[in-house]
């Protein structure tokens, strides 16, 4: 009993490791790009960025001291070249940084994609955007690394684990 | 904006999974073993296991996960991809506190007797007699080749490459902090001594050098760090500064934190030794007094 719950435990903290993608990090999109009266700093992830999920996290900051600005409404929208646009909110709720704002996309084909960032604060605003190269969905290798190197190192540990079974050696008797 | 940056907390179900399993694991072997130890209470016979469940050690061993757990998900690790400062803070955290704590624990008895049945005796085939597995172990893990280890991981994920790739990437940031964690466990394991001992246990005097050894590598680097005039790591340059924190101030003080209060951990570690040794010297019995000398003196 204790052995599947062991188990069970161990499954159940594997699973996170396919799906982590980095919050309040990853690759800079947008570092200090002004936009209206404030600055905007944005990043996506994974990179490259696929088909798939793409989590995108943004920091709004005062230009000359980089202070937080915390109480906006800040939208992501990202355009393919041919295609429907898809507008995502992100909030400090989604964010693992309470500075920052972020959110999770869903985005459905590759090629080329134009990704804005805007935002709105009482009668004030302001957007600025970047282009993101979106490749065609490949196969998330973390986990099949993770599990190639649980197989080799649970092998060689089972492997190595068997003791020797040779008989020992019979003991020479004492010729003195 | 300070509290909404103490709200930052990472609380990942992987980190959360891999603290309570050993800390169950840990909880129930003292348990059994501090039910076993009442049992056989004999005033006549110092029993061997009383040492195994003194009331400090789950306390040090939990403590250990405890500081793990801060270190790689609290406000420490999120905003260790804002501060350098904070980011040194928490390798700190995982070396010197974390490492050191769990295993004045002394876990692995412990842990043994809280696996279950079938485990326990796998466990035990493997690391008792002659297993290839045992043998393998103890060469990687000779006090030589672990030092060496120690020191690549500390020094190699100082490379200004390899330290954005890590901040860029949450799976290699898992990897950097994996490697770092290992490399002090392995080290602190030969510095105290604790089971499973599958080599020759050091002398006070070898633990001391072996300790004081790391010292120079860290002060140095520490000192690169703490003077540099240009940002190292880059990526600091593509996020917003925290506190009017310049990148360079940043770094300045990230530096300092290394070369200070890091090596003064080694130094207190060095300093224990120390005591030991001349603890164990004063309780040595008295050299027998010389005839010449008590003839001279008398």
């Amino acid at each position: 009993m204790a052995t599947r719950l062991l188990l069970i435990l161990l499954l159940l903290a594997l699973q996170p490791v396919s799906s982590a993608l980095a919050h309040g990090g990853g690759t800079p999109q947008l570092v200090k790009e002004r936009a209206g009266a404030y600055a905007l700093y944005v990043w996506t992830n994974p990179d490259p960025v696929r088909v798939g999920t793409m989590h995108v996290s943004v920091a709004l900051v005062q230009p000359d001291t980089e202070a937080p600005v915390l109480n906006a409404d800040v939208r992501v929208t990202a355009t393919p070249e041919t295609g429907n646009p898809i507008t995502s909110t992100a909030t400090h709720e989604n964010a693992t940084v309470k500075t920052y704002y972020e959110t999770d996309m869903a985005i459905p084909q590759e090629g080329p994609w134009q990704v804005a960032v805007s935002y709105q604060i009482d009668d004030a605003g302001g957007s600025a955007s970047f282009p993101v190269q979106v490749q065609r969905a490949g196969m998330n290798m973390q986990p099949i690394a993770l599990g190639v190197v649980v197989a080799v190192v649970g092998g060689g540990i089972i492997f190595m684990g068997r003791r020797n079974r040779r008989p020992a050696a019979p003991a020479v008797p004492d010729q003195k | 904006m300070t509290q909404a940056l103490l709200l930052s907390w990472d609380i990942r179900l992987i980190v959360l999974i891999g603290l309570a399993i050993p800390a169950l694991l840990y909880l129930r072997g003292w348990r059994y073993l501090r039910t076993v130890t009442r049992a056989q209470r004999d005033p006549a016979r110092a029993n061997p296991r009383a040492a195994l469940v003194a009331g400090w050690k789950p306390a040090a061993y939990l403590g250990g996960l405890a500081a793990v757990g801060i270190a790689l998900m609290s406000p420490i690790d999120v905003l260790g991809g804002q501060l350098f400062l904070m980011h040194m803070i928490q390798h700190l955290v995982l070396i010197m506190i974390a490492a050191p704590l769990l295993l004045v624990g002394n876990p692995f008895p412990v842990l043994m007797w809280g696996l279950p049945r079938g485990a326990r005796r796998k466990v035990g085939g493997l690391l008792s007699g002659p297993s290839r597995f045992r043998r393998v172990v103890t060469k990687l893990t000779s006090p030589g080749l672990v030092w060496l280890f120690f020191f690549t991981v500390y020094v190699g994920w100082h490379d200004p490459n390899m330290y954005n790739l890590a901040l860029r990437s949450e799976f290699v940031h898992d990897i950097e902090h994996l490697t770092f964690f290992l490399a002090s466990m392995l080290f602190w394991w030969h510095v105290t001594g604790v089971a499973p001992r599958f080599h020759r246990t050091l002398s006070t005097f070898q633990r001391l050098a072996y300790v004081l050894s790391i010292i120079p590598a860290n002060m140095i680097l520490g000192v690169v760090i703490a003077f540099a005039s240009e940002p190292i790591y880059t990526y600091y340059t593509t996020v917003p500064r925290l506190w009017g924190l310049s990148v360079v101030q940043d770094q300045s003080i990230a530096g300092i934190i290394m070369w200070i209060p890091g090596s003064m951990m080694y130094i207190l570690i060095a300093l224990i030794l120390v005591s030991r040794i001349v603890q164990s010297e004063s309780e040595k019995p008295p050299h027998p007094e010389t005839p010449w000398l008590v003839d001279t003196v008398g």
